[in-house]
């Protein structure tokens, strides 16, 4: 079982793009494609609560569990 | 101090020692001509001695070079790379060679009676010395593989 960050959902609802995002949380595109990506081995509390606000949004809606 | 002010006196502390070196390479001769000259049995020994002492000279010089291209990754921020751990196991393995030489050239001074009570300190000073690397770079190199682990587990913690 792994965690994963379903943003790429979530900025479709939003019709907002992964630039548009990484500039309003202040965080490198790089980053941003990281957690996109499934590739992050963690997020901080702080990065999630930046991405929640920016997307209007909870932790539950961004974090997933599936099945490896 | 950052890596770029580090890595650029690192490297002109082994371009200084590499320059001193150099006049190691010249001087070989001379400590062999006074030992033969206390010890007339030893001129059999010359020839391998000299070329134990080139050899070891050489091999320092294979330590610096690894050591140089150590300090520019430094100095490109890439303190904890698998490079750098190679680079100090072989800086190990260079150090376990030295003092093997050492040893050796010690075990043939016994053995043809030209043991120096000076050579013998000069000898168990290279012996220490050579261990004591060997040991410091392999401990280090475990170090940067642990802290390259850690580091790249922290660049994927967004």
């Amino acid at each position: 079982m792994k965690i994963n960050v379903t943003l790429d959902v979530m900025l479709a609802k939003r019709k907002m793009s992964v630039t548009e995002l990484s500039e309003r949380i202040g965080i490198t595109m790089a980053n941003v494609s990281i957690l996109k990506n499934g590739k992050a081995k963690g997020i901080k509390f702080d990065t999630l609560c930046k991405i929640c606000e920016a997307l209007d949004c909870q932790p539950g809606d961004l974090l997933e569990v599936i099945q490896e | 101090m950052n890596n770029q002010k580090l890595a650029f006196s690192l490297r002109l502390f082994v371009l200084i020692l590499g320059l001193f070196g150099l006049g190691f390479f010249f001087a070989i001769p001379i400590p062999v001509q006074f030992l033969i000259q206390t010890y007339p049995q030893a001129e059999g020994l010359r020839w391998i001695i000299q070329s134990m002492l080139f050899l070891g000279g050489i091999l320092v010089y294979g330590a610096l070079f690894v050591f140089w291209k150590i300090c520019g990754r430094i100095g490109c921020n890439r303190s904890f790379c698998e490079e750098n751990a190679k680079g100090l196991k072989q800086i190990s393995w260079i150090s376990w060679i030295e003092t093997g030489l050492c040893l050796l050239g010690m075990i043939l001074f016994l053995v043809d009676g030209i043991l120096h009570p000076v050579l013998l300190l000069l000898g168990l000073g290279v012996l220490s010395f050579g261990c004591l690397m060997a040991v410091a770079t392999t401990t280090l190199a475990y170090l940067v593989t642990i802290a390259e682990a850690i580091q790249t587990e922290n660049e994927l913690v967004v």
